[in-house]
C-alpha cells in the first residue's frame, strides 16, 4: 500500500512537472511534424528552416480556390511563418504574362495544356521553372504519366493539379428504383434511355443545350478516332473543310442518340444559366442522367445544400463514363488546372518546397477531393463521385493532349454536334461547315 | 490497520488541499482570463470601429482627388488625350495611375496615364475582356459619394488594384461636338492600401483586415480569409442555415459588432465588423484568433512551480512523517518492550523479594512461637539471616541497575589488592562449587603487581558476577575454570588484567546472547529458574566494565558451556610492600597441573626461594627421599590435595615417613579444607593453602610454617580490646538506633544517641575532647543531615573535638555516596544494613589509631 502511495505521488509529481514544462512552451525544429502527426503519417518532411518567413502567392483564374487554401493551411503547419495566398487575375489568359512581369508577380501561376503549343504564351512559359529537375525532388511519379505535359525541350513547365474528363452524372437511386443497371455499353445506354422514357421521366439524359456543352458528348469519338489516326489530327488541325468528314462518326452518334430519345431538348432548354442550373435540376431527383464535364461534377458538392429538393430527398449519385461504343467507355484523360512555378520569384526555394509538399498522392487527392475534380493521381477512387472511372481498363484511357487536337477543332465538333442535335443542320450540312464554326 | 488508514487519510487530505489550492488558482485565473478576454473583445471591437473611421477618412480623401479630377474634366470640354494629360500632370504618387475608359461604345477602351508594362508609349487600356471593376450604373454623382471598385487586375501593369471612379464626359477627338461617356478610374495598388490598413496597436499585430462589398466579396483580403466571398468562407467552416446567412449579411452591413467563427483550421477566431459609413454596403472586417486575445495573466511556470513545490513539500512531509512514525513506532515498541520487561522484572522481583520476605516473616513467626526452643530459634535465625542476605543482594542489584539506567553510576577508585580480590572470589565461590561438586579451578598467572588503583567494589562485583553466573548455570559435576593473568598494558603505568571464566554449563542461545547485556532481560529456561538471581548481573557487569574502559567478550554454545573474558587496564598503585624474601628456603611443589607448577615456581623464585617441582606423587616422594638421603631436606613441601594417583594426604603421610618430618608440609586445596583438616593434621600436614598462588600468599604461608612471620592478628571473634569505647550514634530511626546500640553494648561499647545531626553537633561540641571516641553518623536525618553535621563538627573551634573520627552509617550505599561522605570530612562509610563485624572492625581501627 505504501508503494502504491509512493507511486501515486510520483504520478502526481510527473503530471505536475509535465504541466509546468508544458507551460514553459516548446520550441520548433526544422524537422518537427505538426502536432498530432507522426513523421510516418505526414509523408512530408520539411527540408528548409521551418522558421523561414516569407509570402507566397498563387495566381489563377478561379474566383475562389478554397481547396488550395486548405492546402495552404496544412503547409502552414510545417512553416508557420510562411504566408500563402491565392489571387484571382482578371482576364487571366491575356494578363498573366503582364502580371508575371510586374512587381506583383506570383510565385505559382496557373497554366493550361493549350498554352504550351501557343506562341502567345511563350512569355508566360519563359517564367516557368522546369519542374522535372531532379534537384527539386518533386514526386512526379504520383501523377498519371498521361497528364504530364512536357515542352519541346523535354522540360516540364507545369504540373497538373486536377484532371478533366466528361461523363454522365447518374442518379444511382433512380436506377435502383427502376431496376436498371448503369450502362457500360452503348446498347445498354440506349436501352436505359428507352426504359426511363417508358417510365415517364422528363428526359433520360439532361444536357445544357449550348454548343460548348456538346464537347462532353462527342469527346470520345473525336479523340478516340484521332488517337488511332495521327494523320486525322493533323488534317483536322488545319481546319481544312475536307477534314470535316472525320466528324461524321461522332455526328452520327449524336443523331442516333437523338433519334432514340436519349435527350428531351425541351427539358434541357429550360436550363438558363449553365452548369449551375443543370446541377440544381439534376438534384430535383427525377433526372436519371446528366451530361457533365468534370467541372460540372465538381460543383455538385457545394450545391447539395443549395438544393431544397436534394436536402429534402438526398440520393446517391456519381459521375460515370459515357459508353458510346459496345466495347465500353473510355476515359478522356485531360489535365485541367496546372501549376507552373515562377522561376523569377523572390522565394523560389520555398515555392519549390510547397510544390514538393503538394505533389504527393495524399495532397493531390485531398485538393481534388475538396474541389471535387478528378484527381491526377493513379487512384481515381479518392472521391466517390469519380470512383466509377477507376473501373476503366487502362488501355481505354485516352490522353487528350497527346492526341494533339487544337482547340479550334474541338469547337468545330461541338458546334456541329449542337446543330445536328438541335436539327439546325443535317449531318452532311454540319460536316460541310467544318472550319467555319466559332463559339 | 487503523494507523495505516489514518496515514492514508492524512495523505489524501494533503493531496486534496494541494489540489484545492491549485484548483482555486486555476479557477481564479480562468475567471480573470474570461473577464480579461471580454475586455479584449470589447477593445478589439472599438479598435475596429476606429479602423472604420480611418478607412472612411481614407476613402473620402482618395475619392475627393478623383472628384476634383472629374469635376475639372466635366467642367471643361476635353478630349480623352487632354483629360489624361491633365491627370498625368496632377499625379504625385508614382504607384498610382488613372484610366479613362469610354463606356458608350461597348469596347471599354481608353487611355491610361501610365504606359503599358513593357512599353514606353502605349497608353491604350482596355477593360473589354475583364469588364469594368465597378458597375457604371451604380456610380453615384452626388457630392461626398464614394465610388470604389472591387479589387481587380490593372490591365496595364498586372498589379492588383482598386479604383476610385467617377463618370466623366469627354469631347470626341475628331468631332468636338460629340460627347462621349466615360469612366475615370483612379487606380491604386491594393498593396498600397494594405500597408495603410494595418492595425495600429501592437497587441493586435496578428489581426488581419478585410474589406468586403455589399455582396460580401473581398475588396481587400487578409491571408486568413478564405474564398473570394466572406459569406462563402463563413459557410464553408461554420454550420449555418439560410436564415443565419441572411441574418449575418444584414448585421455586417448595418451595424458594428463582433462574432466568433471557426476558421479554415478549425480554430476559433473573432471577427469584429463595422460598416463603412462613407460607402454604403462596404464593411470592414477585422480578424483575430481568439487565442491571441486570451492574454493569460497566469504565470503557468509559477503555477507549475507552486504545484511542484507543494508536491515536493507533501512528499518531504510524508517522508519525514513516515520516518518519524517509524521511529515513534520503534520507540513505542522499545518502550513497550522495556515496560513489559520492567513489568516482567517487577513481577519476578515481586516473586523474588516475596520469597525471602516470606521466609523471613515465616521464620520470625516460628521463632516467636518457639522462643523457648533454642534449636528452632537458632535455626530460624540462621535461615532468616540467609534470606536477609539474599534480599540484600537483590536490593543492591536493583539499586545498581537503577543507577546504571539513570547513568549515575560513577567509580570511586582506591588502592586495592588483587590478592584480596582473588581470595575473596575463591572464598565466595568455593562453597557453591563444593555443594554442586563442580570441578573448580582458579589459575593465576604472572600477577606481578598486587596493588592496583581502581574501584575495588566494582572490580569485585564484575568478577563475582561472572564467576557466580558460571557456578550457577553449571550443572553438578561440571567444571568451572578461572584464569587471572596480568599482561603488559598499552596504558602507561597500568597492567592489562585478563579475567577469563569458562564453564561447562548450559550455555546460551545466540538470540539471548544478542540481548544478554540489556537490562531487565533474563533467559527463560526451565533450568535457569532453578537458580536464584535478578537477571541484572550481566547488564550491571557490562556497564561497569564499560565504565572502567575494559572489554567483555563472551563465547557460548547451548549445552556446551560459556566462556566470558574480561580485560581491564588498571593503574598500578604506589604501595609500600613488605620486603618478602625466603632466602635459604627450599620448596618442593607437587601438582599435576603444569600451570600451577609454573605459577608457583615464578612466585617462589621471585622470593629468592629454591624451588623444585614434581608433577606426580611418585616423583615427589622420590625427590623427598633423595633429599633426605643427602641430608638436605626440603624446608617446605607444598602438595596438591587432589593428585591423580594419590591424594595429598597420603603423599604427606609418606613424605613424613621418608624425611621424618623435617620438611613442613602444606596441602594445596581449591576448596575449603575444613572437611579434611582433621585427617590431614593427623598425618602431619602443617598447613593449608588455597589456589591460586600469589607471591604474597605463598610468602605468608611459608613464613607461617617457618615461624618467622609476624604474629597473626588476634582472632576475629575476640573484640575485647575495644570494650569500653564510647560511641555517639547520630540516628533518627529508633529501630536502627536500637539495633546498633544493642549490638555494640554486647561488646561492651557505650553508645549515646543523637536524634539528628544538629543534636550530634551540639553533643560533640558541648562534651569536650575525649568524651566520645567516634561518631556513627546517619546521613538522611531531619533538622540537619549527616553531611551538614559532619561539616559543622569539622568546623568546631576546638581542633581536637573537631577531629573526632566520624563513620557514616547510611543506606546511601553507592560509591558516590561514599565519596560524598568522605568529602564532607567523614573517616569511613558503613552501608546499611549494617554488619556488626564491619562496625566492630571500624571501631578497632579507631582504637588502633588507624583512623
Amino acid at each position: 500500500m505504501r508503494k502504491s502511495i509512493v507511486r501515486c505521488l510520483l504520478v502526481l509529481s510527473t503530471v505536475f512537472v509535465a504541466v509546468a514544462l508544458v507551460a514553459c512552451g516548446a520550441s520548433t525544429g526544422p524537422s518537427e511534424a505538426p502536432a498530432g502527426q507522426s513523421s510516418e503519417e505526414q509523408g512530408f518532411a520539411p527540408s528548409l528552416d521551418t522558421a523561414t518567413k516569407c509570402s507566397l502567392t498563387v495566381a489563377g483564374n478561379y474566383d475562389n480556390f478554397e481547396a488550395l487554401e486548405a492546402e495552404f493551411d496544412k503547409f502552414h503547419e510545417y512553416y508557420p511563418d510562411v504566408e500563402l495566398s491565392y489571387v484571382k487575375i482578371d482576364d487571366y489568359n491575356n494578363l498573366v504574362a503582364t502580371v508575371l512581369g510586374s512587381e506583383d508577380a506570383p510565385d505559382i501561376f496557373f497554366a493550361q495544356e493549350f498554352m504550351l503549343d501557343n506562341d502567345n504564351y511563350d512569355a508566360l512559359f519563359a517564367y516557368a521553372e522546369d519542374l522535372s529537375d531532379p534537384a527539386l525532388n518533386i514526386n512526379l511519379s504520383c501523377v498519371r504519366p498521361s497528364l504530364l505535359c512536357k515542352d519541346d525541350a523535354g522540360a516540364l513547365p507545369m504540373i497538373p493539379v486536377f484532371a478533366s474528363t466528361s461523363g454522365i452524372l447518374v442518379n444511382e437511386d433512380l436506377f435502383k428504383k427502376e431496376g436498371i443497371s448503369v450502362p457500360t455499353t452503348y446498347e445498354e445506354l440506349l436501352a436505359a434511355c428507352e426504359a426511363f422514357n417508358n417510365a415517364g421521366y422528363p428526359t433520360p439524359i439532361l444536357a445544357y443545350n449550348v454548343p460548348s456543352a456538346y464537347g462532353n458528348l462527342i469527346g470520345e469519338p473525336m479523340y478516340g478516332e484521332a488517337a488511332k489516326n495521327p494523320e486525322m489530327a493533323e488534317k483536322l488541325n488545319t481546319l481544312d473543310p475536307s477534314a470535316g468528314e472525320y466528324m461524321r462518326p461522332a455526328l452520327e452518334k449524336v443523331n442516333d442518340l437523338m433519334e432514340h430519345g436519349c435527350f428531351n431538348l425541351d427539358v434541357c432548354n429550360e436550363l438558363e444559366d449553365g452548369y449551375n442550373a443543370l446541377i440544381l435540376r439534376f438534384f430535383e431527383g427525377d433526372i436519371p442522367m446528366a451530361l457533365s464535364s468534370g467541372d460540372t461534377a465538381s460543383g455538385t458538392a457545394k450545391r447539395e445544400s443549395q438544393s431544397e429538393a436534394f436536402t429534402a430527398n438526398p440520393f446517391s449519385y456519381a459521375l460515370y463514363p459515357l459508353a458510346l461504343t459496345n466495347e465500353g467507355a473510355s476515359l478522356l484523360d485531360k489535365p485541367s488546372v496546372q501549376f507552373a512555378v515562377n522561376k523569377e520569384g523572390a522565394n523560389l526555394d520555398m515555392t519549390n518546397e510547397f510544390m514538393r509538399f503538394l505533389v504527393s498522392p495524399q495532397e493531390l487527392g485531398n485538393i481534388a477531393s475538396a474541389k471535387r475534380l478528378p484527381p491526377v493521381t493513379s487512384d481515381l477512387s479518392f472521391d466517390g463521385v469519380y470512383a466509377p472511372f477507376s473501373a476503366i481498363d487502362p488501355s481505354r484511357i485516352i490522353a487528350t493532349h497527346e492526341v494533339g487536337l487544337a482547340d479550334d477543332v474541338t469547337i468545330q465538333y461541338r458546334v456541329a454536334a449542337y446543330k445536328v442535335a438541335n436539327g439546325e443542320a443535317t449531318i452532311d450540312e454540319a460536316i460541310a461547315g467544318f472550319g467555319s464554326y466559332t463559339l | 490497520m487503523q494507523t495505516a488508514n489514518k496515514r492514508y487519510l492524512i495523505v489524501l487530505v494533503n493531496v486534496a488541499v494541494m489540489l484545492g489550492i491549485i484548483g482555486f488558482v486555476l479557477l481564479y485565473a480562468q475567471r480573470a482570463a474570461n473577464e480579461l478576454f471580454a475586455t479584449e473583445v470589447a477593445q478589439f471591437e472599438t479598435a475596429s470601429v476606429n479602423m472604420e473611421h480611418v478607412t472612411a477618412n481614407y476613402l473620402e480623401g482618395e475619392q475627393s482627388i478623383c472628384d476634383v479630377w472629374a469635376h475639372y474634366i466635366n467642367s471643361t470640354p476635353l478630349t480623352i488625350d487632354e483629360a489624361v494629360s491633365f491627370i498625368r500632370s496632377s499625379h504625385v504618387s508614382p504607384d498610382d495611375s488613372a484610366h479613362i475608359v469610354f463606356t458608350d461604345d461597348g469596347l471599354l477602351q481608353g487611355l491610361s496615364t501610365r504606359p503599358k508594362a513593357g512599353t514606353e508609349d502605349d497608353y491604350v487600356v482596355s477593360y473589354k475582356a475583364m469588364g469594368l471593376p465597378i458597375r457604371v450604373d451604380k456610380l453615384a454623382d452626388e457630392a461626398g459619394a464614394i465610388n470604389v471598385s472591387r479589387s481587380y487586375t490593372n490591365p496595364t501593369n498586372g498589379i492588383q488594384s482598386l479604383a476610385f471612379c467617377n463618370k466623366v464626359s469627354l469631347v470626341d477627338s475628331q468631332d468636338a461636338s460629340r460627347q462621349h461617356e466615360a469612366v475615370l478610374l483612379r487606380v491604386i495598388p491594393t498593396e498600397k492600401l494594405k500597408e495603410k490598413w494595418v492595425f495600429p496597436l501592437d497587441q493586435y499585430k496578428d489581426a488581419e483586415i478585410s474589406l468586403i462589398d455589399s455582396d460580401s466579396n473581398y475588396i481587400i483580403k487578409g491571408h486568413e480569409y478564405k474564398n473570394s466571398n466572406f459569406i462563402e468562407f463563413y459557410k464553408s467552416y461554420n454550420q449555418v442555415d439560410v436564415a443565419g446567412v441572411e441574418e449575418l449579411r444584414e448585421r455586417l452591413s448595418t451595424e458594428s459588432g463582433s462574432f466568433f467563427m471557426t476558421n479554415s483550421r478549425g480554430e476559433e477566431c473573432l471577427i469584429a465588423y463595422a460598416p463603412i459609413s462613407a460607402n454604403r454596403g462596404w464593411t470592414i472586417l477585422n480578424y483575430i484568433q481568439s487565442s491571441s486575445l486570451q492574454r493569460s495573466t497566469v504565470d503557468w511556470f509559477l503555477v507549475g512551480g507552486v504545484a511542484c513545490a507543494l508536491l515536493f513539500l507533501l512528499i518531504i512531509d510524508m517522508t519525514f512523517m513516515n520516518a518519524f512514525n517509524v521511529r515513534l513506532n520503534e520507540a513505542a515498541k522499545e518502550a513497550e518492550a522495556a515496560n513489559r520487561a520492567k513489568s516482567d522484572f517487577l513481577s519476578t522481583m515481586s516473586h523474588d523479594i516475596r520469597t525471602p520476605m516470606n521466609a523471613i516473616l515465616g521464620l520470625t513467626t516460628i521463632a516467636q512461637r518457639n522462643v523457648d526452643d533454642q534449636t528452632i530459634v537458632k535455626d530460624s535465625l540462621y535461615k532468616i539471616g540467609l534470606a536477609g542476605n539474599h534480599l540484600l543482594t537483590l536490593i543492591n542489584d536493583i539499586l545498581d541497575i537503577s543507577k546504571v539506567e539513570s547513568g549515575k553510576l560513577t567509580l570511586t577508585p582506591n588502592v586495592f589488592s588483587v590478592v584480596e580480590v582473588t581470595e575473596n572470589l575463591v572464598n565466595i565461590s568455593q562453597p557453591m562449587a563444593k555443594d554442586k561438586s563442580i570441578d573448580f579451578d582458579f589459575r593465576v598467572n604472572a600477577i606481578e603487581h598486587e596493588y592496583l588503583y581502581a574501584d575495588q567494589l566494582r572490580v569485585n562485583q564484575v568478577f563475582i558476577n561472572i564467576l557466580s553466573n558460571a557456578l550457577k548455570y553449571t550443572e553438578p559435576h561440571g567444571s568451572v575454570s578461572v584464569d587471572l593473568q596480568e599482561l603488559p598494558s598499552s596504558v602507561p603505568g597500568a597492567v592489562h588484567l585478563l579475567y577469563r571464566v569458562a564453564d561447562t554449563g548450559m550455555g546460551m542461545s545466540e538470540e539471548f546472547m544478542a540481548h544478554m547485556y540489556e537490562s531487565f532481560s533474563r533467559q527463560t529456561d526451565s533450568r535457569v529458574n532453578k537458580v536464584q538471581g535478578t537477571g541484572l548481573g550481566l547488564a550491571i557487569t557490562k556497564q561497569m566494565v564499560d565504565l572502567m574502559g575494559g572489554t567483555i567478550e563472551c563465547q557460548s554454545k547451548e549445552g556446551e558451556g560459556t566462556t566470558f573474558t574480561i580485560t581491564l587496564d588498571l593503574p598500578i598503585a604506589e604501595h609500600e610492600t613488605e620486603d618478602m624474601k625466603l632466602e635459604s628456603v627450599t620448596v618442593l611443589v607437587v601438582d599435576d597441573d603444569e600451570s600451577v607448577l609454573q605459577s608457583a615456581q615464578a612466585a617462589l623464585s621471585s622470593l629468592d626461594a629454591g624451588v623444585e617441582l614434581a608433577s606426580t606423587s611418585a616423583q615427589a616422594l622420590e625427590m623427598v627421599g633423595a633429599r633426605h638421603n643427602r641430608r638436605d631436606d626440603y624446608s617446605i613441601v607444598i602438595v596438591d590435595w587432589k593428585l591423580p594417583d594419590m591424594d595429598g594426604i597420603e603423599v604427606a603421610r609418606r613424605m613424613r615417613s621418608l624425611d621424618r618430618g623435617r620438611a613442613s608440609t602444606i596441602l594445596i586445596s581449591a576448596y575449603d579444607w575444613s572437611d579434611i583438616e582433621e585427617s590431614a593434621k593427623e598425618v602431619g600436614v602443617d598447613g593449608f593453602i588455597s589456589k591460586p598462588f600469589f607471591k604474597s600468599t605463598l610468602y605468608r604461608a611459608i613464613n607461617e610454617q617457618l615461624h618467622v612471620a609476624a604474629e597473626q592478628v588476634a582472632r576475629e571473634d575476640d573484640w575485647s580490646d575495644i570494650a569500653g569505647m564510647r560511641v555517639l550514634v547520630a540516628e533518627d530511626n529508633d529501630v536502627n538506633w536500637q539495633i546498633l546500640s544493642m549490638l555494640l553494648s554486647m561488646h561492651g561499647i557505650e553508645t549515646t544517641r543523637a536524634e539528628n545531626g544538629q543534636v550530634a553537633v551540639d553533643l560533640v561540641a558541648s562534651s569536650g575532647p575525649g568524651a566520645y571516641d567516634l561518631v556513627f553518623m546517619d546521613v538522611q536525618m531531619p533538622v540537619m543531615n549527616g553531611i551538614e553535621a559532619t561539616k559543622a563538627i569539622r568546623a568546631l573551634p576546638d581542633r581536637e573535638v573537631a577531629s573526632i573520627p566520624i563513620i557514616a552509617t547510611t543506606a546511601d550505599a553507592f560509591s558516590e555516596d561514599v565519596a560524598l561522605c568522605l568529602n564532607a570530612g567523614m573517616n569511613g562509610h558503613i552501608a546499611k544494613p549494617i554488619e556488626i563485624k564491619i562496625v566492630l572492625r571500624e571501631i578497632r581501627k579507631v582504637k588502633e589509631g588507624k583512623i
